[in-house]
């Protein structure tokens, strides 16, 4: 299927004259319909106004937007709540009206697109139903716990049966395991009903167990833009690699190499575990196939000759049904021998040897990325 | 005097005060709403942003707050000759306190509306509400408790003023305190027309609360 949403050079300036901010800058990528993609970047990048611009909320100082065939900057007033009404949106703080109950809450969109009286009981029934929550309609928001209020909040959001449905830190509010029920209705709403979803996140674990794509920001800007794993695993930029590492943490940190340094004597090297099928592979990886660097690695130790491999630390799981993660080794031989395994290795994956690296000059910058 | 003969004349300024309040707090509380409602909309980065109408009606208000009520209504005078022909009596006194509470109301609008949660604005927004449904949909809905316990405060305020307009012959209450109470050197009417006053006020207050809590349903 194609994209639903186009960014084409997109540019957002804010306030006039000397107090400007940009909050976005000449983005340009596609969201597939039918996907759910994740918008991600630390905060202040963008990410808000990013999704603000596929429901008009905000309109772009410049480039083009265009929503499910539309362009959003040649529509006039009438036209925007046309479109709006098409896309659901939810909120970190639910935003629900206090003054109405649950079931109201959820008849609001359906009033303002002009549904008679039975068929919006019919769907607030069946949206109620879909979210789990059937016995709370006459209940007011406040009575209700953040994972009720957040699944009003969809129910609300998916009244109109929307294309498309933009989740702005949806999950930010809530508690670990309610994050997980919701995380889990938004999957089935994708399945289920189809609908494009648009997540934005500063929480990696969402886009781990929720996003296909995923788009990361930084100061307004579009890093990457492509499937979760390969920006994960195959990062193309050093900003997304470190802004990956910044938040799941798929190497040791300085502190940890220091200590494996003092109890393992060797060349201490830290090998990135992928999908030996590289970036843009589909799928699970099949059976029968080694995740990408262990196999490397012995064989570039058996190569060389008189270096031993030994795993110290790391950890490997899987995004998207394919293997992620890095193992830390002590390589055990003389000097030039090790050097000459590690050189083998960078052909083939991601390698940092740790004797190259200035661990203070490490800690520092990990202290500062956070 | 004797409470025998005092007592007709109590009940009348009882009606008077009730006259001159239940119209003002209508008539007032139409103009406050009208206030309130284009000083919220028209605030900038609002609904209908528009700088004139929020800065003149924005210093109007600020000019006309302070004047102390009793100078008002000298101030006022014309305005009431011309509106109600007479510039003594309960309904004269009625117009400046229909100006102030207008006045005093709409602030307290603008207030309690713009403390509504904006996300819940933005939320209206995103699901295709346009601006006036948001306003009469959403905004004043959301804020309809805060409103009627702002009401009520504007209830006490012109108990309060329809009993100063009670000196400068407005009857009422106030002129009851002041004719047979503090003129005739008799502290004990004057206690009775501020019990009368207070009661009045507890009532009101009570109801007020009643309803902001049921609307609220907290």
């Amino acid at each position: 299927m194609g994209d639903i949403v186009t960014f084409t050079d997109v540019s957002k300036v804010f306030g006039k004259g000397k107090e400007t901010h940009t909050a976005l800058a000449d983005v340009s990528f596609g969201i597939r319909e039918g996907s759910i993609t994740g918008v991600i970047g630390y905060s202040g990048a963008g990410k808000s106004t990013l999704v603000r611009l596929v429901n008009a909320l905000e309109l772009p100082s410049s480039g083009s937007v265009l929503v499910d065939g539309k362009e959003v900057t040649s529509l006039n007033e009438a036209g925007l709540r046309g479109l709006r009404s098409q896309i659901g949106m939810i909120f970190q703080q639910f935003n629900l009206f206090a003054s109405r109950s649950v079931a109201k809450n959820i008849e609001y969109p359906l009033k303002l697109a002009g549904w008679d009286k039975a068929r919006r009981a019919a769907r607030v029934k069946e949206l109620l139903e879909f979210v789990g929550i059937a016995d709370k309609a006459n209940a007011r928001p406040s009575q209700l716990s953040g994972g009720q209020k957040q699944r009003v909040g969809i129910a609300r959001a998916l009244a109109t049966a929307p294309k498309i449905l933009l989740a702005d830190e949806a999950t930010s509010a809530l508690d670990p395991e309610t994050t997980q029920d919701v995380l889990e209705l938004l999957g089935r709403v994708n399945r289920e009903l189809g609908t494009t979803i648009l997540v934005i996140t500063h929480e990696m674990h969402v886009v781990r167990s929720l996003c296909h794509d995923v788009a990361v920001l930084e100061k307004g800007r579009l890093l990457e833009a492509g499937p979760v794993y390969d920006i994960f695993a195959f990062p193309r930029s050093e900003a997304t690699r470190r802004f990956i590492s910044s938040t799941i943490q798929d190497r040791p940190s300085a502190d940890t190499v220091a200590r494996l340094r003092s109890r393992h004597a060797g060349r201490l090297v830290t090998v990135g575990i992928r999908d030996s099928r590289g970036p843009g592979a589909v799928g699970p990886v099949p059976d029968g196939a080694e995740a990408g660097g262990v196999l490397e690695v012995a064989s570039a130790a058996a190569s060389v000759g008189g270096v031993t491999a030994e795993v110290v630390y790391g950890s490997v799981t899987e995004i998207d049904d394919r293997p992620f993660g890095s193992l830390t080794y002590v390589l055990g031989g003389d000097g030039a021998a090790t050097a000459a395994v590690v050189e083998r290795l960078r052909a083939s994956s991601e390698v940092i040897d740790w004797s190259d690296v200035d661990l203070s000059a490490a800690a520092a910058a990990e202290g500062a990325g956070k | 005097m004797t409470w025998d003969l005092l007592q007709p004349i109590w009940l009348d300024s009882i009606g008077a005060t009730l006259y001159m309040v239940a119209v003002s707090m209508v008539l007032g509380g139409l103009l406050g709403l009208l206030i309130g409602l284009l000083l919220y909309a028209t605030r900038p980065g609002n609904l209908l942003q528009n700088a004139v109408v929020f800065n003149v009606l924005n210093v109007l208000i600020n000019i006309l707050r302070p004047i102390p009520f009793i100078i008002f209504i000298t101030l006022m005078q014309p305005v009431a000759k011309s509106v109600v022909g007479s510039t003594i009596g309960a309904t004269a006194a009625i117009v400046p306190i229909v100006v102030m509470a207008g006045v005093v109301f709409g602030r307290l609008i603008e207030q309690n509306l713009v403390a509504v949660d904006p996300g819940v604005v933005e939320a209206a927004k995103s699901m295709g509400a346009g601006n006036w449904r948001v306003l009469f949909g959403v905004v004043l809905p959301e804020a309809l408790g805060p409103l009627i316990l702002a009401y009520t405060f504007l209830f006490i305020g012109v108990v309060d003023m329809s009993a100063v307009a009670g000196y400068i012959g407005g009857g009422g209450l106030g002129d009851f305190a002041i004719t047979y109470g503090y003129q005739q050197f008799d502290y004990k009417i004057t206690l009775v027309a501020v019990i009368t006053i207070i009661v009045l006020v507890q009532l009101a207050q009570y109801v007020g609360n009643w309803l902001a809590r049921r609307v609220m349903r907290r």
